[in-house]
């Protein structure tokens, strides 16, 4: 059954491939502004909540904190890590939690040279699992889950803490890239902007932050409780979390405060992880669909949570689009190239402003709000605009788009076949 | 009033799409100013060629008067395939506006021209070879870009070569008639000394063709 889902998913991907090669340049114009007007309308929303002052509550008060931090084969990082998550400023935390999720390598060893408590899991269960077990032993009201690859600032709590309202389940932040070296790492870095900056930050504005991120969220344990702490069988617990809270009705906090993490510095891990990301992506959308256009969630169940929804048919259907697209160009121009180094002839390379076509200045005005949000999220946090983001800059635009979608594709495949899951 | 800001986006959308709907229309409408320009210049030149022609009909043909339509079709003649490569490419890039009867109209003058030079020749002693080059607008006729660049490149190093360009898809009167008598059925083709040939002729051919001088 499931390799007839595979085969059939196939079989669709070349259709839709088929399609696009044959399509019409009128339909094609359809598409693209269907495409373009789906996304206007998605920063239209955004745009309007720059506008809305929301004031943020601050109480006195600052009650107790746990911090965990699960880890699994993280020797590298670990010692960083808790040399960071130590020299955090707050007077009530209870204690500091290192989950070892049945590691082979020195990770134990290394944590045992700090002041924390080591909770040793002999068999490898997964991130949601040590969390849980973790969870259960808390003692403070509020649960602080640090990856061990993650490097929060020294002010965090202290920030951040005061901020969490009654009403909040969650409390998340602003995750970017430590430290960028490969070309990979620098295109992410620009990408975490977008997805850690501007949009959640607007987001949380009007409630609408579905994913309380792995890396740093600060959860408040009588939540976690209530809703029965993370999915152990979930591959993106985060984004289950998440969604779990909105259900009950908790709220998700968000502050840019900047918390840098570990990325996979090659295609490979990158690949791996987003895999993983989509494929619980897609399977939580669907576990959640109750959520979708139910005004019982206010914003989260009329726009958050159909955008996502939306955008992974979208992301997958425009992976086509553009493959079938490329592959027409690259085919025409091949042919003409061809013809014209046959004859000896050169190609005329005269450009006339005119020629520019019309699909051309809808992807321009989709790339100046693109630039748009980008500068609100390093605005955010202070970052400066050097040249060293170019790369990365150039990248995101042109690059990571394009194998967003394949992955997007790949996930679905791997998602319909049913493959297992990987962490 | 969560309704409200929904309300509120979709108008915004609405008006951002317009504001791109209207510069896509600028442009169109720039594209169409700038082609019509060009038109009406390339259309009052292929008048002004065909009066002088009849004008020599009534006069006794003399030599020098011979010369200065050979001096005019020579300074004007060089315009044609720029035109239409241009014509191609704003008829591809335009959204709203429609190029049809711009279009129609440049391929008659085209017609035009070529047929007040062939008459030319019944009163002249003009050396001059006439080149009827047949394309097709489709974009995927990469032949067609080649033979053009190939025109353009013989044109520049014989004079005496007058190229003029029609469209293979075009249904017109005068067209369709042409294509009947010189038998043209696909694109690219080409139109010399009373012969069809109906393949991309690279530069040497050309030139052997219409005697280069």
């Amino acid at each position: 059954m499931r390799e007839m889902l595979g085969f059939t998913s196939i079989l669709g991907f070349i259709v839709a491939f088929l399609v696009f090669m044959v399509m019409d340049p009128a339909f094609q114009l359809v598409y693209i502004c269907i495409i373009f007007l789906v996304n206007l309308f998605i920063v239209s929303f955004y745009g309007l909540t720059l506008f809305d002052e929301k004031k943020m509550e601050r109480s006195n008060k600052l009650p107790t904190l746990t911090i965990i931090v699960p880890s699994y084969n993280s020797e590298k990082t670990i010692e960083k890590c808790l040399r960071h998550v130590l020299a955090m400023k707050y007077p009530h935390v209870h204690e500091v939690v290192l989950v070892d999720d049945g590691s082979t390598d020195r990770t134990r060893e290394i944590a045992s040279q700090f002041p924390v408590r080591i909770m040793h899991r002999k068999q490898n269960k997964g991130k949601a699992a040590s969390l849980n077990e973790a969870i259960k032993q808390a003692k403070g009201e509020l649960v602080a889950c640090v990856d061990s690859d993650t490097y929060p600032p020294e002010n965090l709590l202290m920030d951040s803490v005061p901020y969490i309202t009654p009403g909040m389940g969650a409390m998340t932040f602003y995750i970017t890239v430590e430290k960028p070296r490969t070309i990979w790492q620098r295109m992410q870095q620009m990408e975490y902007f977008f997805s850690f900056g501007a949009f959640p930050y607007l987001g949380a504005k009007f409630n609408a932050v579905l994913v309380t991120p792995g890396p740093l969220t600060i959860f408040k344990r009588s939540a976690l409780e209530k809703i029965g702490g993370f999915d152990e069988n979930n591959i993106t617990e985060d984004f289950e979390m998440g969604l779990k809270l909105h259900k009950s009705h908790y709220q998700i906090g968000y502050l840019p405060i900047n918390v840098p993490t570990e990325v996979p510095p090659h295609f490979s891990g990158l690949m791996r992880q987003r895999i993983r990301w989509y494929r619980g992506t897609m399977f939580n959308l669907a576990l959640y669909k109750e959520l979708l256009f139910n005004d019982k969630y206010a914003d989260v169940g009329t726009f958050s949570f159909p955008v996502t929804a939306t955008y992974v048919p979208i992301t997958i259907v425009s992976f086509f689009f553009v493959l079938a697209r490329g592959v027409r160009f690259v085919y025409e121009s091949g042919l003409q190239a061809a013809q014209f180094a046959m004859y000896g002839q050169m190609p005329s390379l005269a450009f006339d402003p005119l020629y520019i076509r019309a699909d051309a200045l809808m992807f321009l005005s989709f790339l100046l709000t693109y630039v748009f949000f980008l500068w609100i999220s390093l605005s955010l946090i202070k970052e400066k605009i050097g040249w060293d983001k170019l790369p990365g800059l150039l990248m995101v635009i042109f690059v990571y788009p394009f194998v967003n979608a394949g992955f997007y594709v790949y996930s679905l495949y791997k998602e319909m076949r049913g493959s297992d899951l990987q962490w | 009033m969560v309704n409200l800001k929904y309300a509120i986006a979709a108008i915004l959308m609405v008006n951002l799409f317009f504001i791109t709907l209207s510069v896509i229309d600028y442009m169109d409408m720039q594209r169409l100013l700038r082609f019509t320009n060009d038109l009406a210049s390339f259309s009052s030149e292929t008048a002004d060629l065909e009066s002088a022609v009849t004008l020599l009909r009534a006069e006794q043909p003399s030599s020098e008067y011979c010369a200065i339509i050979d001096t005019a079709y020579q300074q004007k003649i060089t315009k044609t395939n720029d035109l239409m490569e241009r014509m191609l490419a704003y008829e591809r890039a335009n959204m709203f506006a429609e190029f049809f009867a711009l279009k129609r109209q440049f391929l008659l003058s085209n017609i035009q021209l070529w047929q007040v030079s062939q008459m030319e020749k019944q009163y002249c002693a003009t050396n001059h070879t006439d080149v009827l080059y047949i394309y097709s607008s489709d974009p995927a006729c990469s032949e067609c870009q080649v033979q053009g660049k190939i025109l353009d490149f013989v044109r520049a190093s014989c004079p005496n070569v007058r190229t003029f360009v029609m469209d293979i898809k075009e249904s017109m009167a005068t067209l369709d008639m042409i294509k009947m008598k010189y038998n043209v059925t696909s694109a690219p083709s080409i139109v010399a000394g009373g012969k069809t040939y109906s393949k991309v002729l690279p530069a040497d051919e050309i030139k052997q063709l219409v005697s280069c001088q």
